[in-house]
């Protein structure tokens, strides 16, 4: 009877186990059902950068000088000897009190743990500089939000040693203690001014360690995250004479700031007066990884799409879509989980480069664009205008870059009107032949309509092929027209040192196949053919995508009706949207993101000079049209926006040329 | 006839003398109610789950979703509960609903848990039912909930019905949760007549909880512990202490394991209870042992969907 019971505990005991084991591998196997295939957009990267056209040294490489480093600031930090005990210059503490506020018990954690308030800010920075005489330039990196004591400063290490070695002085700028804040970004970037005060008395002052070694005509600002954000608010704030937000505050900076480095910015988060801050008048690099799982659109677009340039200097911007990059990977300290140590559980981190890879673009594109625009280094810009002609030096992944420069006079920015057959100038006309689709809409990035760009686009789709038993039919290339006023070219002075300019993304849309033209020979005849035709069946599955590449074809006409044409592809890599997938969750993807993709424009810019080598009898001073052609891809749909030109293009950019 | 209904009325009596260990009910307010509390020591004051109404309403400001739980602690003995929670501006409105059937003493009213277990399978049965409804508001960063309870024992052939009120209080700081709940407040069921009721009234288990509750990540796992004293009204103080280790691999599902000691208050209650939860998305799976008297243990299952 004992044993009976006994065995039949045992049989209990046995499937409880079971059904305990059972409940547990059901769930681990949902949750594997649940994690999403690793899908990634089919690599290009090995033949887009198959070329290095550029012939000068790797930007991305050690520079020639030897790097030395120091700290400086408030010599009292409880929290890091370096900024206590390791200062080679005392800072004095300045009050971020207009700019930063924490209220209530928040207030008092913040000064309890820092040991100090908002009324004291220190002026802390780490220093990679070069040795030598200099001048150099100086460059101020500051990093974004992010846990205020896992210090986020330290994390640029890598261009501070880099950049240093190519002779430039490089700070890290210590905003650790307005981490965890918010409505704060205004004030991180008056305190970057406040640094740049310190500076410029360090290299006037005699006794100084830097007298006369910083070149103060030749700054730029770089930001991380948050940081990318308020270097724009500096670069703002340096110009004005009082603070938006409150004019008993006032500024008197002026600071001789050359250039902006934006990495993977946010956008917005500061508006005085509920607009979002403009930008003029200075060198702009912004670069944004499309897996990136905190900053998670490409709002940086938006900063880009605010600089304009107004006082006829050689400004240009520039802004690269990193495919496979993230957030955190920029800064050696954050790591790859960009929402917190346990971010892996929701963060799909399979599909990202290596740190070193991600690191490795930064020293390429960001030395690069410091040594042309502070240092006026010629040989790196075509790079900015068709990254393709880098080939060698960058990480093997995708990139899609946009770029313009001063001197651009845009022709059709669609923003102006709700009439599609005008464009940005009176006289500008536009028209469209065969298309299946053209609308002008406002470009959005991944977060869908609350997630808008603000500005516009023309949307154009074409299907070549003719509806019917011929599937082999194709129809007249469809193609899309801008007619320009004779008074137009003749006051920008379009010349062959001109090129003309627009951006474009393809999409995944495909329009229907055109109807097949009437028979106009006889009465009513598809008509009758209709009635007696089955409807085209419907699609018995989901097609599947298009592999086959995207191009066309841009076609310049003169006065006198000289036509030369050239595809696109020659001036830039036209890419399907490259499918991104950030969490590991199908949901989680789907809830916090409308749309599988980014829509990055790729900038195309086609010297007309070399319309004039395909068509010598081709004159570009009486240019009459530009056509868009769409004669290379049977179907396919694009967002262009920014179609103008640049009348004098500075020839260095097109100095390296893709074959 | 008559000697029959002496003999009846002497047996009655006389179980009833040797089984009686309260003089509250109805039980159906003193029964464990969730799963995942009842893993934790039954401490759920400052509990976050939908079936938190049966502990203290406060919470429900804080509460979200709907579970339901199925108890066996003996052969005979059985039940289950249902709660959802309905969001509301900055408050919430719960409802919940517990049940156990058993089998009844002779004579034995009020009853508790322990009796109801050790109660042979021959006898009548009985049952004990608690519907309540709460509602909870967020004032000035602290949570206030109220919730009314009707409870009914339905023992052999006769029926106790009472109703009764709870009233908390619960505020956050950082990440600790400090709740305070008084539970079963009303007034007495009358006698009516009742042979069982020999007389004298039943008053409602009063009882107030002071409790905390913390969670926070500690390398790879989510902890989550909590601690609280209960003063009944029987006059026993009972505190006890509950945690939780749970390992996430994908955002949305964990496992996880619970341990709960509680000091006994001499009826109904166990010293050492434990059990596990699995979360799959928006719904979780949780089973709780409670190691009661003579090693009887009680399951509860429960599943809730968020």
């Amino acid at each position: 009877m004992r044993s009976h019971i006994m065995s039949q505990r045992v049989i209990k005991s046995f499937s409880a186990r079971t059904s305990v084991r059972a409940a547990i591998g059901t769930a681990v196997l949902a949750a594997g059902a649940c994690t999403q295939a690793l899908k990634l957009a089919p690599d290009d990267s090995k033949s887009v950068l198959a070329t290095q056209a550029i012939t000068a040294p790797n930007p991305g490489l050690p520079g020639t000088f030897r790097v030395k480093t120091m700290y400086y600031g408030s010599g009292t930090d409880k929290r890091r000897p370096e900024f206590k005990d390791s200062v080679t210059l005392k800072t004095t503490a300045v009050d971020g009190s207009a700019f930063v506020s924490i209220a209530g018990d928040a207030g008092k954690t913040h000064d309890k743990f820092w040991g100090f308030t908002l009324k004291k800010m220190p002026l802390n920075g780490r220093v990679w500089y070069p040795e030598g005489d200099g001048p150099f330039p100086l460059v101020l990196v500051v990093h974004g939000n992010h846990t205020p004591d896992d210090y986020s400063d330290p994390g640029y290490r890598y261009l501070g040693e880099q950049l240093a070695s190519h002779g430039f002085i490089l700070v890290s700028i210590d905003e650790n203690f307005i981490n965890g804040l918010s409505g704060e970004n205004d004030g991180r970037g008056w305190l970057l001014l406040k640094h740049l005060e310190r500076w410029k008395k360090w290299n006037d002052s005699t006794g100084s360690p830097f007298l006369g070694k910083v070149d103060m005509h030749q700054i730029a600002l770089m930001g991380h995250s948050r940081g990318g954000e308020a270097i724009a608010h500096a670069a703002a704030f340096n110009r004005l004479s009082h603070y938006p937000d409150d004019a008993k505050v006032t500024f008197n900076f002026n600071f001789d700031i050359k250039a902006l480095v934006a990495i993977a910015p946010v956008d917005g988060q500061y508006k005085p007066a509920t607009v979002f801050v403009p930008l003029e008048n200075v060198n702009y690099l912004v670069v944004h990884g499309s897996h990136d799982g905190d900053v998670s659109s490409f709002g940086g677009l938006r900063q880009f799409q605010r600089l304009k340039f107004t006082d006829g200097q050689p400004w240009f911007k520039s802004a690269w879509y990193v495919y496979r990059a993230n957030h955190g990977q920029w800064n050696q300290v954050w790591g790859n989980k960009d929402n917190g140590p346990r971010s892996g559980r929701s963060l799909d981190l399979r599909g990202l480069i290596t740190p070193d890879e991600q690191r490795e673009f930064g020293k390429v594109v960001i030395t690069a664009f410091l040594e042309s625009t502070l240092k006026a280094r010629q040989e790196y810009l075509p790079m900015f205008r068709d990254h393709r002609t880098a080939g060698a030096w960058l990480p093997k992944t995708m990139y899609i870059t946009r770029f313009q420069a001063n001197g651009f006079t845009p022709v059709a920015v669609f923003d102006e009107d709700v009439d599609v057959t005008t464009g940005a100038s009176p006289g500008v006309k536009i028209s469209g032949d065969s298309l299946g689709t053209w609308k002008e809409s406002g470009l959005t990035l991944r977060g869908g309509a609350n997630d808008v760009l603000n500005t516009n686009a023309v949307t154009l789709g074409w299907n070549n092929m003719v509806a019917g038993k011929d599937t082999a039919k194709r129809g007249k290339p469809a193609s899309y027209t801008i007619t320009l006023p004779d008074s137009l070219i003749r006051a920008i002075g379009v010349s062959t040192r001109s090129a003309f300019c627009f951006s474009l993304a393809p999409l995944d849309a495909k329009p229907g196949p055109r109807s097949p033209p009437r028979d106009t020979t006889k009465k009513d005849s598809t008509a009758k053919k209709d009635s007696t035709e089955k409807p085209p069946a419907p699609p018995k599955e989901k097609a599947k995508p298009d592999t086959f590449p995207i191009d066309l074809t841009i076609e310049i006409t003169d006065a006198a009706g000289v036509s030369a044409s050239v595809p696109i592809r020659r001036y830039g890599i036209p890419r399907r949207p490259l499918e991104v997938r950030i969490m590991r969750r199908a949901v989680q993807e789907q809830q916090r993101f409308p749309n599988k993709f980014e829509v990055v424009l790729q900038s195309y810019s086609i010297p007309l000079a070399d319309l004039v080598s395909l068509a010598p009898s081709l004159d570009v001073t009486t240019l009459r049209s530009v056509r868009f052609v769409f004669d290379r891809a049977v179907w396919g749909t694009v967002q262009i926006d920014d179609i103008g030109i640049w009348v004098n293009a500075n020839p260095a950019f097109f100095a390296a040329r893709v074959p | 006839m008559k000697r029959l209904l002496i003999a009846s009325t002497l047996a009655i009596l006389a179980e009833r003398s040797a089984a009686q260990t309260t003089k509250h009910g109805p039980l159906a307010l003193r029964l464990p109610a969730s799963a995942r509390a009842q893993a934790m020591g039954d401490i759920a004051v400052a509990g976050r789950d939908d079936d938190v109404i049966f502990y203290n309403p406060a919470q429900l400001v804080v509460a979200r979703g709907t579970s339901i739980s199925f108890a066996r602690t003996a052969p005979e003995v059985r039940g289950g509960t249902m709660s959802t929670v309905l969001r509301l501006g900055s408050g919430g409105l719960g409802v919940g609903v517990n049940y156990l059937e058993y089998r009844a003493a002779y004579g034995v009213y009020p009853i508790t848990r322990d009796e109801v277990i050790a109660t042979p399978a021959d006898r009548p049965p009985g049952s004990s039912a608690a519907a309540t409804l709460g509602f909870a508001q967020a004032f000035r960063g602290f949570r206030i909930g109220v919730s009314a309870s009707y409870a009914a024992d339905e023992v052999g052939l006769d029926r106790f019905r009472n109703v009764a009120a709870d009233a908390g209080l619960a505020r956050d700081f950082g990440r600790f949760t400090t709740a305070l709940a008084v539970q079963h407040l009303g007034p007495a069921l009358r006698n009516k007549g009742s042979l069982l009721l020999n007389g004298s009234d039943v008053k409602p288990p009063m009882k107030a909880t002071l409790g905390f509750g913390w969670s926070a990540p500690a390398g790879p796992l989510d902890l989550t512990a909590t601690a609280a004293v209960s003063a009944m009204r029987e006059g026993h103080v009972s505190p006890g202490v509950g945690a939780e280790a749970a390992w996430s691999w994908l955002s949305g599902y964990s496992v996880s394991a619970r341990a709960g000691f509680r000091y006994p208050r001499g009826i109904d209650d166990a010293w050492y209870s434990g059990g596990f939860g699995i979360v799959a998305d928006r719904v979780a799976l949780d089973v709780a042992a409670e190691f009661l008297k003579n090693d009887r243990v009680a399951y509860r299952a429960g599943f809730r969907l968020r």
